[in-house]
């Protein structure tokens, strides 16, 4: 014969095994815990019950819905709930008001009066806490042991259905995410570069790796007519498919300006204008786009809010491109994109990047950042191809395996060394002039480049190729004095130089925009003076045939420095 | 292209700076940074060690002869080593070939110093 309190236990255990079995069928987390709760007050005979989840990274408890109240945020082990969450034993409290554990907080500012409480843990079968349910009011009397056991069935009932809801919706997102992913990842590949260009006398290569979660990299190499390619590398903000078809469009777009336009500058700009129109949700884009010209290795930059290029030098010296820093593009409409202009020498390596490689981060979160970059690229002369396999293989040395969240992209391009350096004098004798221009800020940075660029050009020549010391020591001199005194060290200005050769003269030219020099006050230092300062100007009369400032120009100055070139020795 | 620089103080009193690369408007102030904090009280004497410096301006110059008058101030000697023909050229055509004192490798710098 049952008695009344085994009947009551039965038909709890009948409701339980119902509850567990709807319990499992319901995979939405949110309608799954109102379920729970909603079985629990029945079950338990309550006026009402409450659900609390753990928050193991906040060390918190939450509750998104408990009966008749809103979201709740509690830390683990303070109040009732806390102290069940953090020792997983039970708590019966037959008199709330005569309990010190008990808090009236809450029923203050509600109104509702607690009597009697039962909390128990949320256990899962491998026995962790994953929460606690909490019943409140006792329709009759006080919750008894066997309320307990039953509760705490019923909690571990929760618990198995509540985690089976959150693997599944995690389940399901992470398969919708995957096939996004793999979508974009499709758009990305299919509009890079199948193959590199096969140039003789140029070497290309590019590393690409797509970020765990496909960034906006993209790169490309333009075939133009007359002996040109454009290489194009960039980033658009944002991930995702919507980047990559931002992306795929910008891509066919840039191809097509590319072959249309001849300067690189409106080649950027009108992509420019094409993307502030495009752009949504804030949306834009960096890029970096090089014009060059494959027979003399004269290359235009335009470079729109994207990492400036790394030139490698053959001496080792690795000098960034940095020219007029433009805007990244789709973000104000009608910009100008300044170029920049560099000769590329036989031997020198140009890498391109996108900020996924200085940004590429280990497992203490330390970046990868440029000096690593710039001591790989100093360190030894390599191919185009090696070049980027190694700076690919250090990045990865250095991310240890720790997932990147970004893409990775690098160009190489290497202007082969001449087999045998062309004769000069042929040329010249013909009467020919051999001219170089570079145009550079103030910046001291830039004085190296300078050197390097005459440098490579007096070597070519078999006269003055005896003199390329001194020559140099002069050029760099007056470079030096324009940034000290026309422009007071500003390093943002603009200077213009041209070295040319002629059959007789060395003629160097350098165009400033400064304060002007006073005429009398540029004389070299006498011999004997041994202060610092007047050297330099002592140094390119004593090297140079001829020096002259021209002050007529409206603004600065036009510094000329003649060389007698001549191989019988008749000059200094 | 860069300048490198180290600082090591092989004896009691004595500093050497050994420079790597090029010195111009752009670098000298790191080779003044680098030889400034050792010109001072009780010091001796200060080595910079030119054999891998390819190039030098009149602004490298004007910094070794800045340390000079620092080192001539504390009674410290400086010493420059194996210049390149470069830099000894340099010198030359500066007429400061005489003033510095200059000596055919590190160790003959360091002698009679510590």
């Amino acid at each position: 014969m049952p008695t009344a309190a085994t009947d009551k236990k039965v038909k709890q255990f009948e409701a339980l095994l119902k509850i567990g079995q709807r319990l499992s069928s319901e995979m939405q987390l949110d309608r799954l815990l109102e379920m729970i709760l909603d079985e629990t007050t029945h079950v338990m005979e309550a006026d009402r019950s409450s659900l609390f989840l753990v928050d193991r990274e906040k060390k918190e408890l939450w509750s998104k819905i408990a009966q008749g109240t809103t979201e709740i945020r509690l830390p683990i082990g303070k109040g009732i709930s806390g102290a069940v969450a953090k020792t997983g034993e039970i708590i019966n409290i037959p008199d709330a008001y005569a309990d010190r554990r008990f808090n009236p907080e809450t029923d203050k500012r509600t109104g509702y009066h607690t009597q009697t409480i039962l909390c128990v843990p949320m256990k899962n079968p491998e026995g962790s806490i994953i929460g606690v349910i909490q019943v409140l009011n006792k329709k009759r009397g006080v919750f008894d042991p066997s309320d307990e056991e039953v509760l705490l069935a019923l909690a571990g009932q929760a618990a198995v259905a509540v985690e089976n809801a959150r693997y599944h919706s995690a389940a399901l997102a992470q398969e919708r995410m995957k096939k996004d992913l793999e979508f974009a990842r499709t758009i990305q590949e299919g509009f890079l570069p199948q193959a590199l260009p096969a140039v003789s006398g140029w070497e290309f290569a590019a590393q690409y790796k797509a970020a765990l979660d496909v960034g906006g990299d993209f790169y490309d190499f333009i075939p133009l007519s007359e002996g040109q390619m454009g290489v194009l590398i960039g980033d658009v903000s944002g991930k995702g498919v919507s980047a990559a078809l931002f992306m795929a469009r910008l891509m066919s777009d840039f191809r097509f300006y590319a072959t249309s336009l001849s300067s690189p500058g409106e080649v950027v700009g009108r992509m420019n204008q094409i993307l502030v129109e495009r752009s949504r949700r804030g949306m834009f884009v960096t890029l970096c786009y090089l014009l060059i010209d494959l027979s003399e290795g004269k290359i235009t930059v335009v470079n729109a809010g994207h990492l400036a290029p790394l030139v490698r030098q053959t001496s080792g010296g690795v000098v960034p491109l940095e020219g007029a820093a433009n805007t990244p593009l789709g973000i104000l409409a009608q910009q100008t994109f300044a170029e920049h202009h560099y000769h590329l020498q036989p031997g020198e390596i140009i890498t391109l990047m996108t900020d996924g490689i200085l940004e590429s981060m280990n497992k203490k979160g330390t970046l990868f950042g440029p000096k690593r970059i710039n001591r790989i690229l100093a360190d030894a002369a390599r191919g185009a191809e090696q070049t980027g396999k190694s700076i690919f293989q250090a990045v990865n040395r250095f991310a240890q395996g720790t997932p990147q969240h970004d893409d990775l992209t690098l160009i190489c391009l290497r202007r082969k060394q001449a087999t045998k350096a062309p004769k000069a004098r042929a040329s010249k004798s013909q009467g020919k002039e051999e001219k170089v221009s570079l145009h550079v800020k103030s910046d001291p940075r830039y004085l190296a480049l300078v050197r390097r660029n005459l440098e490579f050009m007096l070597a070519q020549d078999e006269i003055l190729d005896q003199d390329i010391q001194r020559i140099v020591l002069a050029v760099d001199e007056a470079a030096a004095n324009v940034i000290r005194y026309a422009y007071q060290g500003d390093p943002c200005q603009n200077m213009d130089f041209t070295f040319s050769i002629t059959p007789d003269w060395l003629t160097i030219e350098i165009r400033d925009y400064g304060a002007k020099p006073d005429l009398e006050k540029i004389k070299p230092r006498a011999l004997e003076e041994i202060r610092p300062g007047g050297l330099g100007t002592r140094f390119m009369k004593e090297v140079m045939d001829q020096v002259n400032y021209d002050i007529s120009p409206p603004k600065g100055t036009l510094l000329t420095m003649k060389k007698r070139r001549s191989a019988s020795g008749g000059g200094k | 292209m860069a300048l490198n620089l180290k600082v090591e103080e092989p004896g009691k009193g004595v500093v050497l700076v050994s420079a790597a690369g090029e010195v111009d408007l752009n670098t000298s102030p790191q080779l003044r940074q680098a030889m400034a904090p050792h010109l001072k009280k009780k010091m001796r004497g200060l080595v910079v060690d030119l054999s891998q410096v390819s190039y030098m301006d009149s602004s490298g110059i004007a910094t070794l002869i800045e340390a000079m008058q620092g080192c001539q101030k504390f009674g410290m000697s400086l010493r420059l080593s194996a210049p390149s023909t470069a830099v000894s050229e340099v010198f030359k055509m500066a007429h400061l070939d005489k003033i510095f004192e200059i000596r055919a490798s590190r160790e003959e710098a360091m002698k009679d110093l510590g």
